[in-house]
């Protein structure tokens, strides 16, 4: 489960693009996933090991919202990417 | 070969998108009407500009109703899934021809993209993958990528038309997956005159899904993208973008691209190259490439040759260009190769 203690970071073999407001991310062996709204700057955060909290707060402060108002979005977000194996976490 | 429709101005304002000195004043004046939003879509799928096309309408650097607006992003969305599947396939086939222990290059779109597209990496979309195989390594590069599944989508002419004579092969993987692998930057009078050993004196690389991947040199790119642009696929504006994009924005050497062309006597394609890009991007931009192009002295002979290309004439009119390049000994084979191919069962 993810926590705001959880560190994560997206897995370095993987191919992606990013456009504005979309997201594509494929493995090696060709699985892809897309993603959209908030993706792309969630991504580029996660290019180096991050805690949740701190990835929470600095995208509260990008698009000048409450943490809380966002932090079940995020949580969720990034359980896909758990889910689909794009990412590394250290619980 | 060149798409004989006029070009769109729209299509031309996208694809001049992000090169520096170019006026975009004037695109406050370029629209997309209802009427022509439906072709302008399909040329800009068919060129592979719909990331140019969308960012530009979204800027509004380009006007066109919401719903022209939202098609062109969903093409541009569905042609980046495409990018990343074929980065995908090019990282699975490069595993595959460095295990064989085969010479290679990536070449065109994904190297272009990583290495001279910058800030518009994801504007330069693709949907192949393009790979230069050094010729000793052909048989074994062909032999390792038919091992794991792998077809030729067109057998050989005749067995070593390809080695001496021949552009490459286009293969086929699981989904379609369309990989063209190169032995030459085309076929004809062009292609024989090429010395490919050349171009693997010297790479650039870069890094996909933590494999490093060898690629064309900047120059060597410049010379395959006015080959493409000239000789190559039925391409209005993209391939243009690609030679001003490596000119005005990689700033690459392309003096060390002039000497290898006049080393194989295709600086013609060259010359050619450069002065179509500007034209057919309507550039007003200063650049010592641009005006050694244009000055540059092309031969009859040469010329001619282009005009089979660029007038859209069949495989074996381009083909027949090459004859006059051979060496006289090897003239009657290549005849018989285009007049009564043979081909192998192994090839088929």
């Amino acid at each position: 489960m993810l926590t705001d203690d959880s560190i994560v970071n997206r897995r370095s073999d993987l191919l992606w693009r990013a456009a504005p407001g979309h997201l594509v991310v494929a493995t090696v062996d060709g699985d892809v996933h897309q993603a959209h709204g908030a993706a792309p700057e969630i991504w580029n955060r996660i290019a180096r090991p991050v805690p949740i909290g701190e990835l929470v707060e600095a995208l509260a402060a990008s698009y000048e919202l409450d943490a809380e108002q966002i932090r079940t979005d995020v949580i969720g977000f990034l359980g896909g990417l758990v889910a689909a194996g794009l990412l590394e976490v250290d619980a | 070969m060149t798409d004989p429709r006029p070009i769109p101005a729209a299509l031309r304002t996208a694809a001049r998108r992000g090169l520096p000195g170019v006026d975009l004043v004037e695109a406050s004046t370029v629209a997309i009407s209802d009427d022509n939003a439906g072709d302008i879509l399909a040329r800009a799928r068919f060129d592979r500009l719909t990331g140019f096309l969308a960012s530009a309408l979204a800027d509004g650097t380009i006007e066109a109703t919401d719903a022209t607006i939202t098609a062109a992003t969903d093409a541009w969305h569905a042609s980046l899934a495409d990018a990343v599947i074929m980065e995908a396939f090019a990282v699975r086939t490069a595993r595959l021809l460095d295990d064989a222990g085969v010479r290679w290059r990536l070449t065109k779109g994904a190297a272009l993209a990583h290495l001279d597209y910058g800030n518009q990496l994801a504007e330069r979309t693709f949907g192949d993958v393009d790979v230069i195989v050094h010729p000793d390594d052909w048989p074994t590069s062909l032999a390792a990528l038919s091992e794991a599944g792998l077809h030729r989508t067109a057998p050989e002419l005749r067995p070593g038309y390809d080695r001496r004579f021949g552009k490459g092969a286009t293969l086929v993987g699981a989904h379609d997956h369309e990989l063209d692998l190169h032995l030459r930057f085309a076929i004809g009078r062009f292609g024989v005159r090429a010395r490919m050993e050349d171009v693997f004196e010297r790479a650039d690389e870069i890094e996909l899904a933590a494999h490093v991947i060898p690629v064309l040199s900047a120059p060597d790119r410049l010379l395959h993208a006015c080959h493409h642009l000239v000789l190559g696929g039925f391409s209005a504006l993209r391939a243009a973008r690609d030679v001003a994009q490596l000119l005005l924005v990689s700033e690459v050497t392309w003096e060390a691209t002039v000497e290898t062309a006049r080393g194989w006597r295709v600086d013609a394609v060259v010359a050619r190259g450069i002065a179509q890009a500007w034209e057919r991007l309507e550039l007003d931009v200063e650049h010592p490439a641009h005006r050694w192009a244009v000055g540059h002295a092309v031969s009859r002979a040469d010329a001619r040759a282009i005009s089979v290309f660029t007038d859209n004439r069949s495989f074996r009119h381009q083909a027949l260009t090459a004859v006059p390049a051979l060496p006289w000994h090897e003239v009657p084979a290549y005849l018989r190769a285009l007049a009564a191919p043979k081909r192998t069962a192994a090839d088929t």
